[in-house]
């Protein structure tokens, strides 16, 4: 009897043991994970910063990331190159398309969510599907309506075209948001005298403002370091007209690729949307998992 | 206050072949000031019913009237009418007064302090005061289903909707706020409409109650004649906590015939029955438990349910369950063999084919009354 008794615990004990060794292996093989994949995506940034305090000539002749004789020389030329006007236009671009699209795509998801119409579902899918197409293959015929409508070498056009691009993700970001509001607040606001307009206006804004940030974020970030879009529609304008991406291009011209200024440049450009998105974290994150849930 | 008339709704919700018939010819009246109960299960119409009232739902075919007007092309807000919803819906970014004041900002003239005062007021009737600086995030389910109600009386109106509001509610609370609201009604004297599928609500809380099933009326009565009289099997079976027992019997010789079934066909109704397959309706309150080979039908104890102030017992007769509620503890135990009786009054037959009640009680036990508004179902 006692025997078998010690048996059992021993097992026991032995049995625990190994659950603990295995889950103190997944716990650093997951650890481990963690740390490949910070390092993927914070290495580059390092790099950056790290050329970006470099003379020229040791671009190529360190892999050390704080350089032995740090500088700030390309700072100095980057910001008597005017990067400054290029942020002020890629805020003004960035603002006016995120505006855009929330004004857009606020009442075009509420209707989404809310009305039975014939084709709805078709019309949905059809939506997805021009989010498939990649802005680059429709580039070339982009530009020619544009510079038909005299819309190019101007900020309003690419505003115009960011906020038709980025209608279907957001469109659908924000119908699940809608989705996940009961319609029963719908109907209490037609019972307190609301109209449609109203009942968006005054009842459903508030609960869906979390999908709307996420929507602002995201575009924000989004339309800030275009490239393609800008470059093709502002190009011919000259640089009074560039954005921080075309700006950054700049210093690749013919004669050298300017590493550590274009590192520089870059620095410039990302710290103004690191402020932003540490200031809105919880308010994006938040948004996110609420869809995420509730949806 | 108003008299409402629901003439011949029907509501059909799809277009073309993929048409779904929610609601079918109901025809219904409402008396100003009573409390009609619109009881059903899921997928019945009563919600629908209720939202065209509401106005929410546009009818098909047919009136509503409010007060003796047509409404059908009335906006919600013009129909007159307060309606308290199951999830509450209450606006989640305004305080609990901002929710009772919303309604009468969009609808009416009235100054903020005139709103506020009419919000005070009604807060110091449903003693919802002390949470009118709240928001909804921050009241219990009780707490916003008063401010709820509150929203719904403070605009006066004409008529209250109420759509399950209880339901979201534990039992004890449930059971609480069922009284409130019934004393509440009495006291403002409105006429209102509530829907629910809980029969024991419908059952408690109604001067009327209306059961529908399949988007048609199947009754319309006081509950008790809805419980002794029930019109056809579906009535029978669903107005009744336990379940009416139904059992298919031969009227045979003077004789209910079934499977380990016999019993005298009542005197009442003897000549029309002779060789009709039948259904026989028999609530579990109406059986009594006997020595086995003395009663109706003789059968073994399934399950004992005991509830402290009566027991469930679940009999099996023929391959049939049959319920039987008993005061207090039972004296049968599982596996007991025992017969079942129980007084020819109490029987319902129903039509086989159809459902349609064969035979109906003259009356409700105790209660000569009328019902208060007469329609074409009675």
């Amino acid at each position: 009897m006692a025997g078998a008794t010690d048996s059992t615990s021993d097992g026991r004990r032995s049995g625990l043991s190994w659950s603990r060794i295995r889950r103190y292996g997944y716990d650093t093989l997951t650890y481990l994970v963690y740390a490949l994949a910070i390092a993927f995506f914070i290495f580059p940034v390092l790099w950056i910063v790290s050329l970006s305090l470099r003379n020229e000539g040791a671009v190529y002749t360190s892999l050390q990331i704080i350089p032995d004789n740090v500088s700030l020389d390309s700072y100095r030329v980057v910001f008597n190159s005017g990067i400054l006007r290029w942020m002020r236009n890629t805020l003004v671009v960035a603002v006016a398309s995120v505006a855009g699209i929330i004004l857009v795509t606020t009442p075009a998801a509420y209707g989404f969510s809310r009305f039975e119409f014939r084709g709805r579902r078709t019309l949905l899918l059809a939506i997805l599907g021009f989010q498939m197409i990649s802005p680059i293959v429709i580039v070339l015929p982009l530009y020619d309506i544009m510079r038909t409508l005299g819309l190019t070498e101007s900020h309003m056009g690419l505003v115009l075209l960011y906020i038709g691009l980025q209608i279907p993700f957001s469109l659908w970001l924000l119908k699940g948001y809608f989705d996940t509001i009961p319609t029963e607040l719908d109907k209490a606001a037609r019972i307190d005298g609301c109209n449609r307009l109203q009942t968006l206006r005054y009842v459903l804004l508030r609960p869906v403002m979390p999908g709307i940030a996420v929507v602002a974020i995201f575009n924000f970030v989004l339309t800030w370091s275009e490239f393609v879009m800008a470059y093709t529609m502002l190009s011919p304008g000259g640089e009074d007209l560039y954005t921080l991406s075309m700006g950054i291009y700049v210093f690749d011209n013919q004669l050298a690729t300017q590493w550590t200024n274009i590192a520089a440049a870059a620095v410039i450009g990302i710290v103004p949307i690191i402020i932003f998105f540490i200031a809105l974290q919880r308010y994006f994150v938040r948004g996110l998992t609420d869809g995420a849930v509730k949806g | 206050m108003a008299r409402l008339d629901i003439d011949e709704l029907q509501k059909t919700f799809g277009r073309d072949d993929n048409q779904i018939e929610a609601v079918s010819g109901l025809s219904l009246s409402v008396a100003d000031g009573e409390f009609l109960v619109l009881v059903g299960p899921s997928g019945c119409g009563k919600s629908t019913t209720l939202n065209c009232i509401a106005g929410l739902e546009s009818v098909t075919g047919g009136d509503i009237r409010i007060g003796g007007e047509v409404v059908n092309e009335e906006r919600p807000e013009e129909r007159e009418i307060a309606m308290v919803f199951q999830g509450y819906a209450l606006y989640p970014h305004m305080t609990a007064a901002e929710n009772m004041g919303f309604g009468l900002k969009m609808t009416t003239n009235l100054s903020a302090s005139e709103r506020s005062d009419r919000v005070g007021e009604t807060a110091e009737l449903l003693d919802i005061d002390e949470l009118l600086d709240k928001k909804p995030k921050s009241l219990s389910g009780g707490q916003k289903q008063r401010v709820a109600l509150g929203r719904a009386i403070v605009r006066e109106p004409s008529v209250f909707l109420m759509d399950e509001p209880l339901s979201n509610l534990d039992a004890s609370l449930r059971s609480t706020m069922r009284t409130e609201i019934q004393q509440l009604q009495e006291d403002l004297d409105v006429t209102t409409v509530y829907v629910t599928h809980d029969q024991t609500e419908a059952m408690t809380m109604a001067d009327r109650i209306a059961v529908l099933y399949d988007g048609e009326l199947q009754q319309v009565g006081t509950p008790l004649d809805c419980y002794y009289r029930p019109r056809n099997r579906f009535v029978g079976e669903f107005i009744g906590e336990p379940a009416m027992n139904t059992l298919p019997v031969v009227a045979q010789g003077g004789r209910l015939v079934g499977d380990g079934f016999d019993y005298p066909v009542p005197e009442r109704v003897e000549e029309r029955l002779a060789g009709r397959e039948l259904t026989l309706g028999i609530r579990p309150e109406a059986i009594d438990i006997v020595e086995p080979g003395t009663g109706a039908a003789t059968g073994t104890v399934e399950v004992v349910e005991p509830l402290g102030e009566s027991s469930h017992v679940y009999l099996d007769v023929a391959e049939t369950t049959v319920t039987v509620k008993s005061d207090g503890p039972s004296a049968v135990r599982r596996g007991d063999t025992v017969g079942i009786e129980f007084p020819s009054e109490r029987i319902h037959l129903f039509r086989a084919d159809s459902g349609e009640a064969i035979a109906r009680r003259d009356s409700v036990p105790g209660e000569q009354t009328e019902t208060p508004v007469q329609t074409g179902d009675d």
